[in-house]
């Protein structure tokens, strides 16, 4: 690194340090970090300082539910101090905090001293710009590793992905910055800096968030008419402009609000097991067999529509049988959904004389919601119980079929719930989720990760390069 | 003139106005200008002259609109000149969440200084502007007097050929200001160029060698100081004792005669006058003190140009 870069850093590093906003963050921070070491989540209950009092989770059913997974109360707790705090108010509070850079260093005085250096001036632009991004790292990395390893030493958690979140921070803010960049040099006023990029910080979340909804019902719409479903084919009475300005605006300003979804499937990627089977065709895999259950056959890849997957029962009810195939959704010239398909279902197996019985309920993971048809047998006195589950995925249909003594619809649930199963029929998925399923690595360029990130990068360096254009011409 | 540091031909700088650059005003109308090595140059002018203009085209600061500008042999826009100059700008702010030692590191690393010659460097500019003490303590916390210390001290930092000091005394006090005085000739004596925009004309007048006057962007004048503050004719004699018949003693010889306490201004047309004058004085029994051609100081001579040309704009 060359002494004047070197002296650029120091010097950013310096500025960042004397700020009096950064102070207040960083005990924000602390405070923030502090209970991952005072208190823990364990299986045993809530511990506070390394154990000196444990809580059982029994006891803290009220707040927790009865349920308790420290898991999954870890995993809330860092989703709601990093994603909810540092990734929206921290962010607010950083750029509060870094706007005053380019126009102080702009002020009459302070820009004859630095410019009248043999540096040039989009070389210090660029370093006034990167004093603001490391300002918001070492917050970042602060926060984050801080938890991580109160987390790790106290609960016993680690989860190395979760460092992930330190880049989405410093890439929602290095996006967001630029624009403070540039109203800094055109206006060199701290205030309208801070003021306007507040402004496009929020509105910026809003117009993507505006346009994922519209996108999710343009696609419903789109889908609803392809299912020549009337009940769900509804006049759009949007002017189609506006959705073309929407995707004008999506497709220029940069996607901060990917960047969460985006790390997200990244520590997926780095986490997620190897599975245990999976369908060649959609891509859905299976983690793990059932409790009690057997996999019949080879793991790894195959294809569910030639060779469905086969559990037997491992012991005691040696009846019990459940089975995973694919079929086509298209029967008979007409496309089906899931709950079409188990319309049909429950209407044969009136008719064969079975007895239709009550799903269970059903609390699934994310994004199963496959629709359930129950029943008995009436085949003499220990009549076997049935179930049969449909999930939709694109043109395609799994089944699920569970044969048990008795109580087949919770078999099925517990096959569900090991299972992990994609879900890809966007038909009344919540558009958050239908968003994060859409958004891939190798979708098309509207839900396509690559393009996000790189049109956001590109719109940040469009609007430093405007910038240094601007500064270059400035008579100090 | 030993070869010029600074060359500046038919220079023009039109500052526009509004969104659209709509007509503005020239705050340089057609500046040409030489500065040889070694010299201390002095620039004056009335507010709004120019002459901050044009010391900021030197420094690539503003961009000129019309004309060549060379710096050190090279253009001014070329940032690596300014390795070989110093500045210290009126007015300036300087990073107040640096301390003194830590922004002249600053400045020594930005301006290409050699890492081994840092410390040294930083050192002896503390001594020279006498901020050793202070050096520990943050920019921000300084006195004004300081921080114009300081400031010239980051401008002498990288050992630079050429110096632009605008108002360096502004804001010193008495001491302050002799010992920046002192600083400046110590650095002419070292062969350095120094230039200097003061509104002290005094303080000009006792340092510069050649100065240039500034008016509505156009030189107004340009010469050495014995050039600009010629001798006005007049002589002025100091006496132990004034004589009651001053005017009648000294009848026939010269023209206005202005007493005064303590002696007398008479103006005379030769030295043969002034022998005479002399001679009248001592038959007359009259002890002189001392005998002083008067000359014009700077500052009239810069008031009698500017009205000359119509006060300033």
């Amino acid at each position: 690194m060359s002494p004047t870069v070197r002296a650029l850093f120091l010097d950013a590093y310096y500025q960042v340090l004397d700020n009096k906003v950064f102070r207040i963050l960083v005990v924000l921070v602390i405070v923030l970090v502090l209970p991952t070491f005072v208190f823990g989540a364990r299986e045993e209950g809530f511990v506070i300082l390394f154990g000196m009092k444990t809580v059982p989770w029994e006891n803290l059913a009220w707040l927790v539910g009865h349920n308790s997974n420290p898991d999954l109360i870890v995993e809330k707790f860092q989703e709601l101090v990093v994603g909810g705090l540092a990734g929206t108010i921290g962010i607010l509070f950083s750029i509060a905090a870094t706007a005053f850079f380019v126009p102080r260093m702009l002020e009459k005085g302070a820009a004859d001293v630095v410019f009248s250096r043999p540096v040039g001036r989009v070389a210090l632009l660029f370093a006034r710009y990167c004093a603001g991004v490391l300002f918001v790292a070492i917050l970042a990395a602060t926060l984050v590793v801080g938890m991580h390893v109160g987390l790790l030493l106290v609960s016993g958690r680690s989860d190395p992905a979760f460092l992930w979140t330190i880049l989405t921070i410093v890439y929602i803010f290095a996006l967001v910055h630029a624009v403070s960049v540039l109203v800094g040099v055109i206006t060199r006023n701290s205030v309208a800096a801070l003021l306007v990029t507040m402004l496009f910080f929020t509105l910026n979340g809003c117009v993507h968030n505006i346009w994922i909804l519209s996108d999710y019902a343009r696609e419903q719409g789109d889908l609803a008419r392809n299912d020549q479903d009337p009940d769900a084919v509804h006049e759009d009475k949007v002017p189609p402009i506006l959705y073309h300005s929407l995707d004008a605006l999506h497709f220029t300003l940069p996607k901060t609000t990917d960047a969460d979804l985006i790390v997200r499937k990244l520590r997926r990627v780095i986490t997620e097991r190897p599975a245990l089977l999976e369908d060649g065709v959609t891509g859905t895999s299976v983690l793990e067999s059932p409790e009690g259950f057997e996999l019949e056959g080879a793991t790894g890849k195959r294809d569910l529509e030639h060779e469905p997957a086969r559990w037997k029962a491992s012991a005691g009810d040696s009846g019990a049988s459940l089975v995973l195939r694919r079929e086509a959704r298209l029967l008979d010239g007409k496309r089906r959904s899931k709950y079409t398909a188990a319309k049909a279902l429950a209407a044969q197996v009136t008719k064969s004389g079975a007895t239709i019985v009550a799903s269970p309920d059903f609390e699934p993971g994310p994004g199963l919601h496959p629709e359930m048809v129950c029943w008995t047998e009436s085949t003499g006195g220990s009549a076997p119980s049935c179930a049969t589950g449909f999930l939709s995925l694109g043109d395609w249909m799994l089944v699920l079929e569970v044969r048990a003594r008795e109580n087949a619809g919770r078999e099925l649930q517990s096959l569900v719930q090991r299972m992990r199963l994609d879900e890809n029929d966007p038909r009344g998925m919540d558009p958050a989720r239908w968003y994060e399923r859409k958004l891939s690595w190798t979708g098309p360029l509207r839900h396509n990760i690559f393009f996000s990130i790189g049109s956001s990068l590109v719109f940040a360096l469009l609007l430093f390069l405007l910038a240094a254009w601007r500064l270059k011409r400035i008579d100090f | 003139m030993q070869a010029s540091l600074i060359r500046a031909r038919e220079l023009r700088k039109l500052y526009r106005k509004g969104l659209f650059g709509g007509e503005g005003f020239p705050a340089l109308d057609g500046v040409s200008l030489e500065v040889g090595r070694g010299s201390v140059f002095g620039l004056l002018g009335p507010n709004g002259a120019g002459k901050t203009t044009m010391v900021k085209i030197f420094l690539g600061l503003v961009h000129r609109t019309h004309g060549e500008v060379e710096i050190l042999g090279q253009s001014c826009e070329d940032a690596s000149v300014r390795r070989r100059i110093g500045y210290l700008p009126e007015a300036h702010r300087l990073p107040g969440y640096l301390t003194g030692r830590q922004m002249l590191r600053l400045f020594a690393q930005m301006s290409g200084c050699a890492k081994s010659e840092i410390d040294d460097r930083i050192e002896k500019q503390l001594e020279l502007v006498g901020m050793r003490d202070a050096a520990g303590r943050k920019i921000s916390e300084y006195s004004k007097g300081m921080q114009q210390r300081i400031g010239l001290a980051q401008a002498l930092i990288h050992e630079p050929e050429l110096v632009f000091l605008d108002e360096p005394t502004d804001g010193v006090d008495p001491v302050g200001r002799m010992a920046i005085r002192e600083i400046v000739l110590r650095l002419k004596n070292k062969g350095v160029t120094l230039f200097l925009n003061s509104h002290l004309l005094m303080e000009v007048e006792m340092i510069c060698d050649r100065v240039v006057i500034l008016s509505r962007g156009k030189i107004l004048r340009e010469g050495t100081m014995a050039e600009l503050t010629p001798r006005t004719g007049s002589v002025r004699f100091e006496l132990k004792q004034v004589p009651a018949d001053l005017a009648s003693l000294l009848a026939g010889i010269g023209s206005a005669l202005v007493p005064q306490p303590g002696g007398f201004e008479l103006a005379l047309n030769d030295d043969a006058e002034l022998d005479r004058c002399i001679d009248r004085l001592r038959s007359a029994g009259v002890s002189i003190r001392a005998v002083q051609p008067r000359k014009l100081s700077l500052e009239e001579a810069f008031v009698g140009m500017l009205k000359d040309q119509g006060g300033p704009r």
